[in-house]
């Protein structure tokens, strides 16, 4: 019952986050240079046409009035049409969610199938070759751009080696480069907050009870320290979650995987306004769940934090 | 008295890049069967890694460089991972100074005691598992048993996670319960609780204690016999009241002049004068010298063995050229 409390409380505080978000958007928005129609239509076109259809369209009204008759679409589902594709923004952006689905899922259990080992094995073995190897590896997941190493991945196992295809959205094979590049960098991060995470848990008074209780090593890292090593770990999981889900946009666009990071890219270029703000609502939506979710796996895991 | 445990001149070293630090420096402490032994000393004397010794739970980079521990006649050094594992929490159980960290706060209080049956008893299964760790409870005086079983260790108080912790420690019924500092973090009216306790289960139980703590207050109440720990070495060894009868040792008599007195409420409180030596340059004769109102010059040139002390009982030994004799203990 608290819980169903807590998180209704929490729908309801993230509210005025996405009212605040859309106002920023419209506000920023309205001070970018260059506007649909004339993108539309080129330079050929008459000014007049220009003007009838920026007045058709409802680009000439105040700022304001664009907003609030946006939010009161937006209350009811409406997010508009898209200016280029002539489609329905929310149908657009539930077409190409699931493409980001599909590779956020694929990229994220990469990144804790290898990503949480190595930082456990880099924790109970530190200092070791294996603890050096696997802190280089993840160094360099976090630090290399993610266009860098999906052009180097491209270059060596499609071009050169020609295992998998370069880039496009068929088959699963298309799906594991840049599956790699977004897990690998990810991977990074979760085994170096594991092991840090780890290794301090280590230094409690508790992990001396367990292995005085004659609890196996194994057993004592695996059954008492990780759970508690895990709270800052599970918390950067869903967070990371949250992000690739609202759209890898380097990555889908080098791969070209029609996702939501490319339709938000598309709509940048073209000033289609109404896709844009789409997009941008529906990555709040997502990063605010994910907070959300991450919150709700915290007090799963630690009782002291539990809503009583 | 038949002895449980027998230590003789223990040597736990830690190697760390400032020198060799000499922790634990040829000890030797027997442990008779249902006694309560205590080893009391400052912060930093070693008498805590004397604990973790004899539980082999000494991390990196301390190293256990010589002697023996012997539990029945068996010398635990000699084990193999596996061996120590089962005696651990099983034949030799430990509790901890910090009633509020030594718990896993993630998991409820009566999974953690399940958990010390279960890794020693296989055979065991939940449900009795569960009702002997409900038992234990009852045994060391958690009211309501059944409902504190599903507890989180942050919803107990300090006196009661202290009593679920020697719960955990008790519930195999081992042959010696080492308790390290087990009060020293809780207010005085739990603490003399929590002594009851141990001493009503020693008692119960027939398990032997050995306690550690830099109270000679809390030693006089349960002790029967006690070690005097300064800088990894044994100074005095001696039955409780002979000991305090007759100090020998000027560290013990400076432990005892710095208990408060509730008679002279308007004296300074009595210290010993300069700081525990550093491990790493320990000074050349007896250990406590520079801190001794006694000390002759020939205290700082040899050390002195430990010398047997003509009293009421007698098995009383100091480390001290005051009472040099030809009678010095074995070991030395």
């Amino acid at each position: 019952m608290a819980t169903i409390k807590f998180i209704v409380k929490r729908i309801l505080i993230s509210i005025p986050v996405i009212v605040g978000v859309i106002l920023i958007i419209f506000l920023l928005l309205n001070v970018v240079p260059g506007d649909p129609v004339t993108l539309m239509m080129k330079e050929h076109i008459k000014p007049e046409l220009i003007e009838q259809m920026k007045e058709q369209m409802g680009l000439n009204d105040p700022v304001m009035v664009r907003f609030a008759k946006y939010m009161k679409n937006a209350i009811m589902g409406d997010f508009g049409v898209s200016y280029k594709l002539n489609r329905n923004v929310t149908s657009l952006i539930l077409t190409a969610f699931p493409h980001t689905v599909r590779l956020s899922v694929f990229a994220a259990l990469i990144a804790w199938i290898i990503g949480i080992p190595a930082g456990i094995v880099s924790a109970v073995k530190q200092n070791s070759f294996t603890d050096r190897f696997f802190m280089s590896f993840s160094l360099m997941g976090v630090s290399m751009p993610v266009f860098w190493a999906a052009l180097m991945l491209q270059y060596i196992f499609a071009f050169k080696l020609k295992w998998i295809p370069v880039s496009g959205y068929e088959t699963w094979k298309h799906l594991l480069m840049p599956a790699v590049v977004l897990g690998w960098s990810s991977a990074g991060t979760i085994a170096r907050l594991t092991r840090s995470s780890l290794l301090e848990i280590m230094k409690n008074d508790f992990v001396r009870t367990a292995r005085a209780k004659g609890l196996k090593e194994n057993a004592v890292v695996v059954g008492h320290a990780l759970k508690n090593a895990m709270l800052p770990v599970v918390t950067m999981m869903a967070i990371q979650v949250a992000s690739l889900l609202s759209g890898a946009v380097i990555t889908e666009s080098v791969f070209g995987i029609p996702g939501i990071g490319r339709l938000a890219v598309n709509a940048i270029q073209t000033r289609d306004m109404p896709l844009l703000q789409g997009t941008v609502v529906f990555t709040t939506i997502i990063i605010i769940a994910g907070n959300l979710v991450a919150d709700i796996l915290y007090s799963v895991i630690d009782p002291r934090i539990r809503v009583e | 008295m038949e002895d449980l445990l027998n230590i003789s001149n223990l040597k736990t070293h830690f190697f760390t890049k400032k020198g060799v630090v000499p922790a634990v420096d040829g000890v030797s402490i027997s442990i008779p069967k249902s006694s309560i032994i205590g080893i009391v000393g400052e912060s930093g004397c070693g008498k805590s890694m004397t604990a973790m010794s004899i539980m082999q739970l000494i991390q990196k980079p301390g190293k256990i460089v010589g002697g023996k521990i012997q539990l029945d006649n068996e010398n635990l050094l000699s084990y193999s991972k596996d061996q120590m594992r089962n005696i651990r929490g099983n034949k030799i159980s430990m509790i901890f100074q910090e009633p509020m960290t030594a718990l896993n706060p993630v998991y409820t209080v009566g999974r953690q005691v399940t958990e010390a049956i279960t890794i020693h008893h296989r055979e065991i299964k939940k449900e009795e598992a569960r009702q002997k760790t409900i038992d234990i409870f009852r045994a060391v005086g958690i009211p309501e048993p059944e409902k504190r079983f599903h507890s989180y260790p942050h919803q107990l108080s300090g006196g009661l996670r202290q009593r679920v912790m020697i719960g955990m420690a008790m519930v195999c019924n081992p042959e010696l319960m080492i308790a390290d500092e087990p009060t020293t973090a809780l207010d005085v009216t739990i603490e003399a609780q929590i002594l009851m306790l141990m001493k009503n289960l020693q008692k119960e139980r027939n398990t032997s204690i050995l306690l550690i703590t830099h109270n000679l207050g809390v030693v006089a109440e349960v002790c029967d016999y006690v070690y005097v720990m300064y800088a990894g070495k044994i100074m005095e060894q001696a039955d409780t009241f002979e000991l305090f009868k007759n100090t020998c040792h000027q560290y013990t008599d400076g432990l005892m002049k710095s208990i408060p007195k509730i008679t002279d409420e308007k004296k300074r409180l009595y210290n010993i004068k300069g700081m525990v030596p550093n491990l790493t340059k320990l000074p050349k004769g007896c250990r406590f010298c520079p801190r001794c109102e006694k000390a002759t010059p020939r205290c700082f040139e040899e050390e002195p063995l430990l010398y047997k002390v003509k009293g009421e009982k007698d098995d009383h030994y100091v480390r001290c050229f005051l009472h040099e004799n030809s009678e010095v203990k074995e070991n030395e």
